[in-house]
């Protein structure tokens, strides 16, 4: 046996990446169980926002979801990009993702002043619990970002910040790419 | 015909002759409109559905990763 056969080989899928797409399958379970939930307690409802509560800020959270899509453009290229160049093009995606979320807050404290707490009714209490559940993902995306971009200015390796990276990547996308259903379901349908 | 095959064959006949004392659905009967039904039937599809989607495509995208990960090996070997 020579010593190559001996040598350990590297894995087709990354550890990282692999665990990554396997939670990413029980995060997709659980937006689609809140959908569920969110469909058919409008459904069940005689109308649907109820009289009365304020309506969703329709026009502001729209261009919200532009710089949210925006944000996985600027990933992709942090993705492709040399060591450099992908560090800048992370700090932009952590910028506009931290801009989406201060702008959510924003919608959800007029809304509070409006009279839409969390128990005024079904309605609100759906809206903050699916709206919430993918502000509370974004704010973890854009944690870890940070983290990463702080560990990829103090110089590991370059392979190591690129495999932190793509799985960083697949959870960015993830979150970005629930955001536009969730948008058409809650703001628009 | 023994007698467990003719239990059988009634059970069958009751499920077929009498479906509305067969629904599984402890939800979709208490539908007080079309489109409440609907909205149920189409939440239990998807939510049935989408954890076969998902291991289903994860084992696809995991064998296609691993036969493109052995082709080198193999093209060398030969």
């Amino acid at each position: 046996m020579t010593t190559a056969a001996l040598r350990p080989t590297a894995p087709p899928i990354p550890n990282g990446i692999l665990a990554m797409a396997v939670f990413l399958g029980t995060e997709a379970m659980l937006f689609a169980g809140l959908v569920s939930a969110f469909l058919i307690l409008r459904a069940n409802a005689p109308a649907w926002p109820p009289p009365g509560q304020p309506r969703l800020p329709v026009g502001v959270t729209g261009v919200n979801t532009a710089v949210l899509l925006l944000s996985a453009y600027t990933m992709e290229r942090a993705a492709r990009a040399s060591a450099g160049a992908a560090l800048r093009w992370l700090a932009a995606t952590l910028a506009l993702g931290a801009l989406f979320l201060a702008v959510q807050g924003a919608e959800w404290l007029a809304l509070l002043r409006h009279g839409l707490g969390a128990s005024a009714s079904v309605y609100a209490g759906s809206f903050y619990a699916l709206i919430g559940c993918h502000g509370l993902h974004v704010a973890a995306a854009v944690l870890t970002l940070a983290v990463l971009l702080a560990s990829a200015l103090g110089a590991p390796s370059a392979e190591t910040t690129r495999r932190r990276l793509a799985a960083c990547r697949l959870y960015w996308l993830f979150v970005v790419a629930v955001w536009p259903v969730l948008y058409v379901l809650v703001y628009l349908a | 015909m023994t007698a467990a095959r003719s239990r059988m064959a009634v059970a069958a006949a009751l499920a077929v002759l009498a479906p509305a004392a067969a629904l599984a659905c402890p939800v979709c009967f208490s539908a007080s409109s079309a489109r409440t039904l609907a909205t149920y039937v189409a939440t239990a599809a998807a939510m049935t559905a989408l954890p076969l989607l998902i291991v289903g495509g994860l084992a696809l995208w995991v064998r296609r990763r691993l036969r493109t990960a052995a082709e080198p090996r193999q093209s060398c070997q030969a």
